[in-house]
């Protein structure tokens, strides 16, 4: 790519950062939000007051200065938990989300650039996958597979190919038939070309932004799975595990066991589908709102 | 056709300003018009796109929308000041007393009901009547309009264009009303059906309504309408007969757009007029034709011109101070 | 109306490929993905012996082209073998007995979310530009990222635990269920006129049916209102009120164009729908579909899992032909 060409992608990829963008706080709080996680997760150690493994001695303590989450039916402290809770949702999600965009998008561009009975097998095969639910699919491949971080990575990335294929196809389609990529191909820039030089950097924005939905939806995903028992066990933090061991106690009214672990599911996928709404009304041609 | 003269006035536009407020200012779309349609009366309204024709339509049947704004004037229709009516009063004039005929015939009409309930739908808004007679009557409607009765049945889907024009000329004289607005109703079609649809609004004439047709093209106005307005840039630069206007129009912008029109002389050289109608929210100064107007004075640039009356006709322009 | 005929016996029949792409993909996932899946469910620790001969049991000690076909072959006469353990019933009957519980809850969720969607949608687009659509739109995103499990424990604690108004977990008060019919419980009582069983049902129902609901009426909310948005921008709009039709029918007319693209949503919202009831019958110890997938994964019954998972294939190929159809049924664009 030249100079110029660099220039006009990267001042589309940041104009979300522009103060005057409309929808920007979706963005930034996002953002917010994804980056505070993050840092639990990599700070984890030197934030959490507790071994997030070991009892603390105070068994089903409600929150108090102390414990601010309270304490588990093992007198774990929740706060702990919770905070290293984050390492394995977003290992599991990250690595996943990665992986289904390495496989979709090239399956993506090459069925939408090349067309003909390929495009055709491959849009059958991964509209009758999108079609299927999501979480039964992870769990059918969890449970063949055995439950482990590994196996759930795999089987959370399969789920999420289709999501990238259609998407990029789609986007491939529409960019092919505009004008440039014709006068390319006329003027003899060879299919390799014309795809990474005229076709991936038009899609690099719907690249990030379904990036950012689908780990968001993975992170539901995870948690789910991770709730059903297909991902860790028993002293491993997860915030999908975690909630479910506490559903035993709510009936007793031991809310902050349940509470806690769930909130940071949902806050966490928040913010990533947070990032994916502003980025796509941001990168979205003017007047298609 | 001046044998109108004297008539009993059906509608009266007085001093009328509706502008539309966006974030780049004030848009002056219709800027203190005054006109008057009398009782089966044909009136053209011509000018250019963007000058105020359709907003002016829309005005008199107060369908501005935000950030649109009725901001001055009277509307007169058969002696009441429309404008002053409650919403719901309005409501019952469109459609009974005042038809609408617009620009695509195509996206006009609600692609999930059939011709039928649309038809039987505007007639039970306004009249008592059953549905199997409500029925009846759309079909003899269509008959009207020269489509076969039972193209009720039909999806709009499954007609042409030309078709789906007449439908909304038949639903807009399905309650006999004595104006009907047509908004470019031929803009979207073809020659040979344009020709029909005008022949069409003709009948409609001669059974006594007032049609207040709104075209950019002069040639469909000057074969048919009693008296006709030019509107520029929001103003009403010219209103008055036809005929006159068009043999010896008053104001520079009238003649430029007859002198453009191919079909009206044949023998005539075809001169384009050149430049663009301004931007509404940034108007010239003094008149606003006189960027592009040939007989521009001194005094065009610095004051508006008045409205006069000159030879029966009103013209808004300083060369008859 | 035979062209609505003509136009379903093609839906109908285009729905076959996308059924047995579905069908080969979990024999693919059972059968081929790399590991055993009888080892892997059962764990290291059974005789190699006892190993063999559930996959006799199972029939995977065929080669896998025989296993393919007589799979497929099997399914189409709607057998879908026999359960592993306990009465070793045919799991055909074993789905009987739990999909009613699904669909039940999926048929009260999915209305809840639709109807939800199309109030909080429309709500947005009449105001558009206000304080209202703004938080109907912060709504929608919420909405979607509540993990269900989570969203469902804080309503059990909130109307179960501490309110007293709603149980937080099973079908009916024990005892209660009616004569069955269809297995629906709501429906069931309905037509045997037991009030009481009825009233059960419904408390029961509430809850999951909520959870679920919210969850899945973001996505509506959403597509709601842009399409109003867009319909009411649209000429024939303009041509209803010059029409001096009332505000009411033109809002009516609007909506019914604005629903159309949302039929098209409806069928992928019901997968998620299905996904999200296997977390929602988990939550709420209810003895659906969902449930028994998992209690049949934890018990090893690998027959009575690929079954379960075949009948959900089946299930949402019939979903997206049945929202086909209806779509076909309201616009006349399709069917002509």
């Amino acid at each position: 790519m030249e100079n110029a060409e660099v220039k006009t992608l990267a001042r589309r990829l940041f104009k979300p950062l522009i103060p005057e963008a409309e929808g920007r706080w979706m963005v930034i709080s996002g953002l917010a939000i994804v980056i505070f996680v993050l840092l639990l997760a990599l700070l984890a150690e030197f934030i959490a007051p507790y071994n997030p493994t070991k009892s603390t001695g105070d068994v089903l303590a409600p929150p108090s200065l102390k414990h601010p989450m309270g304490t588990d039916n093992l007198g774990r402290d929740v706060l702990s938990r919770v905070i290293f809770g984050s390492r394995v949702v977003l290992m599991v999600v990250f690595t996943a989300s990665l992986l289904s965009m390495s496989i979709g998008v090239p399956l993506g561009l090459i069925s939408g650039y090349f067309g003909g009975k390929l495009d055709r097998t491959l849009s059958m095969l991964m509209d009758s996958m999108y079609a299927f639910p999501s979480l039964i699919l992870a769990i059918a491949i969890a449970a063949v597979l055995g439950p482990s971080i590994l196996n759930a990575m795999v089987a959370i990335s399969v789920v999420y190919v289709p999501t990238y294929f259609r998407m990029i196809r789609g986007q491939t389609l529409s960019i092919k038939s505009r004008l440039f990529v014709e006068a390319a191909k006329a003027m003899g820039a060879g299919h390799f070309k014309t795809l990474s030089r005229y076709i991936l950097p038009n899609i690099v924005t719907t690249i990030i932004v379904v990036f950012s939905l689908s780990v968001a939806d993975a992170i539901l995903t995870e948690a789910g799975l991770s709730f059903l028992g297909f991902i860790v066990t028993a002293p491993t933090p997860d915030w999908g595990y975690d909630l479910s061991a506490g559903k035993p106690y709510l009936p007793a009214g031991y809310w902050w066991m349940i509470t806690f672990p769930g909130m940071m599911v949902m806050i966490l996928a928040l913010g990533f589908a947070l990032i994916g709404e502003g980025l796509s009304e941001l990168y979205a041609p003017r007047g298609e709102r | 056709m001046s044998k109108m003269k004297g008539a009993e006035v059906l509608l009266e536009v007085k001093n009328l300003k509706t502008y539309f407020f966006s974030r780049r200012g004030v848009l002056r779309a219709v800027d203190d018009v005054s006109m008057s349609i009398n009782r089966g009366e044909f009136i053209g309204v011509v000018g250019e796109s963007g000058c105020g024709k359709s907003t002016l339509a829309f005005s008199i049947i107060r369908l501005i929308l935000p950030p649109g704004k009725i901001v001055n004037g009277q509307v007169i229709f058969n002696g009441r000041d429309i404008l002053k009516l409650p919403e719901e009063e309005m409501r019952k004039i469109r459609g009974k007393d005042v038809g609408m005929i617009f620009q695509d015939p195509m996206t006009s009409l609600d692609p999930l009901e059939k011709i039928g309930d649309q038809i039987v739908e505007t007639i039970m808004e306004h009249e008592k009547m059953d549905k199997k007679e409500a029925w009846e009557k759309a079909a003899k409607l269509l008959e009207s309009v020269g489509l076969t009765g039972d193209r009720v049945n039909y999806y709009p889907h499954q007609l042409s264009g030309g078709q789906r024009q007449r439908i909304m000329i038949a639903m807009a004289i399905s309650l006999n009303p004595q104006l009907l607005i047509a908004d470019e109703p031929t803009t979207a079609l073809d020659v040979v059906v344009q020709e029909k649809i005008m022949d069409l609004l003709d009948d409609l004439r001669k059974e006594g309504r007032a049609i207040m047709l709104i075209t950019h093209d002069f040639s469909l106005a000057v074969d048919r309408a009693d008296r006709i307005a030019v509107m520029y840039a929001g103003w009403l630069v010219e209103f008055g007969n036809a005929e006159k206007l068009v043999e010896e129009p008053l104001h520079p912008y009238s003649d430029g757009l007859i002198q453009s029109v191919p079909d009206i002389w044949i023998d005539r050289e075809i001169k384009p007029m050149p430049g663009f109608p301004p931007d509404l929210t940034n108007p010239p100064s003094g008149c606003r034709f006189q960027p592009r107007c040939p007989k521009a004075m001194g005094i065009c640039k610095e004051k508006e011109p008045p409205t006069l009356e000159v030879d029966g006709r009103t013209v808004k322009c300083w060369l008859y101070k | 109306m035979s062209s609505l005929k003509a136009y379903i016996i093609t839906r109908a029949l285009l729905v076959l490929p996308t059924v047995i792409i579905l069908l080969t993909l979990v024999f693919f996932i059972l059968r081929i993905l790399p590991g055993d899946p009888i080892a892997a469910m059962v764990g290291q620790k059974v005789p190699p012996e006892v190993l063999e001969k559930m996959r006799e049991e199972a029939g995977l000690n065929k080669p896998i082209l025989v296993q393919y076909i007589s799979y497929l072959y099997d399914i189409f006469r709607g057998d879908f073998g026999r359960s592993m353990i306990w009465g070793k019933r045919p799991v055909i009957n074993e789905i009987a007995d739990r999909f009613p519980a699904t669909l039940e809850l999926t048929i009260f969720a999915f209305t809840i979310s639709v109807l939800l969607g199309i109030l909080t949608g429309s709500i947005a687009a009449f105001r558009r530009g206000s304080k209202l659509d703004a938080s109907m739109r912060v709504y929608s995103i919420v909405a979607y990222t509540l993990f269900i499990p989570w969203f469902g424990m804080l309503l059990q604690m909130l109307f179960g635990v501490y309110m007293h108004i709603f149980p937080i977990g099973g079908r009916i008060a024990p005892g209660m269920e009616p004569e069955r019919i269809t297995g629906l419980y709501v429906l069931d009582s309905i037509l045997t006129f037991n009030g009481e069983a009825l009233s059960s049902a419904l408390l029961h129902l509430f809850l999951p049916s909520l959870t679920l609901g919210v969850v899945l009426s973001g996505a509506y909310t959403r597509i709601v209102r842009n399409n109003l948005i867009e319909v009411l921008h649209q000429d024939f709009i303009t041509a209803y009120r010059a029409r001096g039709i009332r505000r009411s029918r033109i809002a009516y007319h609007a909506m019914k164009n604005a629903f159309i693209p949302v039929i098209t949503l409806m069928g992928l919202q019901f997968a998620i729908l299905l996904a999200g009831a296997v977390l929602t019958e988990t939550t709420f110890s209810w003895p659906g579909m969902g449930t028994f997938l998992l209690e049949r994964i934890q018990y090893r019954d690998y027959t009575s899992v690929q079954g379960a998972i075949v009948f959900y294939a089946l299930f949402v190929a019939v979903i997206s032909l049945i929202v086909d159809i209806i779509y076909a049924l309201l616009d006349p664009r399709i069917r002509y």
